[in-house]
């Protein structure tokens, strides 16, 4: 199935960095039904329900987008509460969301809470009149993820989803790359994330055990599939342009044997339309192959990880002209061009020769801070946040469908009505 | 932080003690995100870029360093100073050109140094300078402070022995060691570097060392003493070899370990008496030691 916005445009991505401390560009639209316009300049009054690691993470952030004031934090945890306090100053703390969600003043909520209470708050959130970013993955069922996605049609509000590497300039390049041909005909794409370590979070009280280590139980997580691959899954059907159609695969509680109720190991294989598949692999034991995504053509092979992106040539291929100019590092013995959306061609020229260069990028916003920007611009200016409820859906199935398929041991179909709200 | 962060839990169930590493490192990982000036994508850099246009709003954490380096900058009459950035790239690029800056160039670099540029409000946690080419680098105290963290972690989650280090120039003893026995972090002698000339025995205290090239490495070979004074602009001219400050708080062991190696004998043990809880061991020229 062909998604429909396969990529971000120019335009929306230069709109969407463009968010300084010192302000945005002069335009004002209706972005609602009752016709409240929300002006460049204007405050948008902004609250955070759920203040654990992720939230206080985003909270940080959000807190420096220009002409967002956070007026009310939530979280049932004092101790997580107490801390996205001290990050907004000035806010208001609660308990219970829903009292959050009264506050006529409130016009945008992000929400950082556990898998399975995505939908249940987003779906109370937009009812509220409120503009919602929700953390990845959409939500715990496909069902949820359906409605999460009429509701904020009906309503008219912005729902975006943090899939948040979408932004990032290293995978934008990327993308543009994949698109211009460079690595000739696509028929493989392998990607991992690979880590060394439980995943269990210290809770002396065992009470309190699935509230803090929600992750590891199936009644309130995904497992691997969604807190991780779900960010993979999303990066390749974005790369792609289309959606699996199949998927089988194998996961386990191997090594962990701490009472986990999800997988310690996953690996997929997905079948796309065109004939590409995609092996997929995360574990919690081995981090030597990291986090990686690697996309193999005919002529070429890109590998992008969280801090670079390297370009292999296939001896057949064509050398294109830019090639010869541009940085080359090793990676596991083949030489690779190292693609960095911040540095021009000729400041790769100059650094393989060893310079530097006065002009080098000093700051660069990540892409946690252009996921905001884009969130509260789309609120200004009515314009489709780049991971929409559509494109977030897409990748919600393929990774609720791989665990079906691993826990049948089953190839899984996933025909086109399934993607379908 | 460019360093090796280590630590040793004890306790009676291993698999709690990883889990409570992992979120300490974990801690270590995103402030060294956070605090990294030459990384672009970091908290720092962004403060670096923007401050001086309007407030910065700061994660509480880096607010809260930053107050730390304001302080103890006052107490140190400015011999700590987290804005010397740009002396510190000035002599960067002089260690790789062999050349020293030209007078000039260091008055240039000195209008822009100095926590009087530097405006904290705690109201909103946020910083402004004053103008632009002021940059803060938090590399004289960012490991301690992440040291710090890292201890607060541990202790929150009930655990009374462990010892945890930065690089091993900032070391924290929380408790004794499982035995009873008191932690011992020797003082390695600034040329016999496989003898100590001294042990400290930290116990709910941090140490935090700093010295001169022969004792951060005896096999490099530097053009330029690499501690620069952010009052004269120039490289340290000190009696020290090496300056070990012993005291609760590791984000303030490592700024004053800094402070007491550039401003000399004198200076530290005046601090050190009129301020309770803070003891240093001094290494002198002679080879000689001091509490």
């Amino acid at each position: 199935m062909k998604q429909e916005d396969a990529g971000l445009t120019r335009r929306q991505f230069l709109k969407g960095s463009a968010a300084t401390v010192a302000g945005i560009g002069a335009f004002g639209v209706f972005t609602e039904a009752r016709g409240e316009a929300i002006g460049p300049n204007d405050i948008i009054n902004a609250a955070i329900i759920g203040t654990g690691a992720q939230g206080c993470s985003l909270l940080g952030k959000a807190v420096k987008v220009a002409n967002v004031s956070f007026v009310a934090c939530c979280d049932i945890q004092e101790k997580n509460l107490a801390r996205g306090l001290s990050i907004a100053k000035g806010a208001e703390g609660y308990r219970d969301y829903r009292q959050l969600l009264d506050r006529k003043d409130i016009q945008a909520v992000i929400i950082a809470v556990p898998l399975y209470l995505h939908a249940p708050i987003a779906v109370d959130a937009l009812r509220a009149g409120k503009h919602v970013l929700c953390e990845k993955m959409m939500a715990y069922s496909i069902d949820d993820a359906k409605q999460m996605l009429r509701v904020a049609r009906q309503t008219g509000r912005k729902l975006q989803i943090g899939h948040q590497r979408r932004y990032d300039p290293n995978y934008q390049h990327a993308y543009k790359l994949v698109n211009d041909g460079v690595l000739g005909k696509i028929t493989h794409v392998r990607a991992q994330w690979n880590r060394n370590g439980s995943w269990r979070r210290p809770c002396p009280d065992p009470k309190l055990d699935e509230l803090v280590n929600w992750r590891m139980y199936r009644r309130c997580s995904q497992g691997l599939m969604a807190e991780l691959g779900s960010h993979q899954l999303d990066v390749v059907n974005w790369m792609l342009g289309e959606t699996p159609r199949a998927v089988m695969g194998v996961g386990g509680i191997d090594y962990w044997k701490d009472g986990r109720e999800v997988y310690d190991n996953v690996q997929c294989i997905f079948e796309y339309p065109s004939g590409i598949k995609l092996q997929y692999q995360s574990l919690t034991t081995n981090q030597y192959d990291g986090f990686a995504e690697q996309f193999m053509g005919d002529k070429g092979t890109l590998v992008i990880s969280t801090d670079r992106a390297l370009l292999f040539r296939e001896p057949k291929a064509e050398q294109l002209v830019w090639q010869d100019m541009a940085h080359k590092e090793k990676l596991a013995g083949k030489e690779g061009i190292v693609l960095d959306a911040s540095k021009t061609p000729r400041l790769q020229q100059q650094q393989a020769q060893g310079e530097k260069i006065a002009g080098e990028v000093k700051v660069k916003k990540d892409d946690y801070m252009l996921e905001l920007e884009d969130f509260f611009l789309s609120i200004r200016d009515g314009h489709e946040p780049f991971c929409s409820p559509r494109v977030a859906l897409d990748t919600c199935v393929a990774s609720i469908k791989a665990n079906e398929a691993m826990e049948k041991l089953e190839r899984a179909t996933i025909p086109p009505e399934v993607y379908r709200a | 932080m460019a360093c090796e962060f280590e630590m040793i839990l004890s306790g009676p169930d291993p698999a709690y003690l990883e889990q409570v590493a992992d979120l300490a490192l974990d801690e270590i990982t995103r402030l060294d995100g956070a605090l990294n000036c030459f990384d672009p994508a970091s908290e720092v850099s962004y403060l670096n870029a923007y401050a001086a246009r309007a407030p910065v709003i700061v994660e509480p954490s880096l607010f809260e360093l930053l107050a730390v380096a304001r302080d103890v900058s006052r107490e140190t009459d400015g011999a700590f100073d987290i804005t010397a950035g740009p002396l510190i790239d000035l002599w960067r690029k002089a260690e790789r050109t062999g050349r020293e800056p030209p007078s000039e160039a260091i008055g240039a670099a000195l209008t822009r140094v100095g926590m009087e540029h530097v405006t904290l409000d705690e109201s909103s946690n946020s910083i402004q300078f004053d103008r632009e080419g002021v940059s803060i680098n938090l590399g004289a105290v960012g490991k301690g402070y992440a040291v710090r963290r890292a201890v607060e972690i541990i202790r929150e989650y009930g655990i009374e022995s462990a010892l945890v280090s930065a690089g091993k120039s900032t070391v924290y003893g929380l408790g004794t060691q499982p035995d009873g026995e008191p932690w011992r972090i020797g003082i390695r002698h600034p040329d016999r570097l496989d003898e100590r000339v001294a042990a400290v025995e930290p116990r709910d205290e941090a140490m935090s060392t700093s010295g001169g090239p022969r004792q951060r490495d005896a096999a490099v070979e530097e053009r330029f003493e690499h501690i620069i004074d952010p009052v004269t602009g120039r490289p340290a001219q000190t009696d020290l070899i090496s300056a070990t400050v012993i005291t609760p708080d590791p984000a303030l062991s490592d700024a004053l370990s800094t402070a007491f190696y550039l401003r000399g004998r004198a200076f530290a043990l005046d601090y050190c008496r009129a301020h309770e809880g803070v003891r240093a061991l001094l290494v002198e020229a002679v080879g000689e030691g001091e509490f």
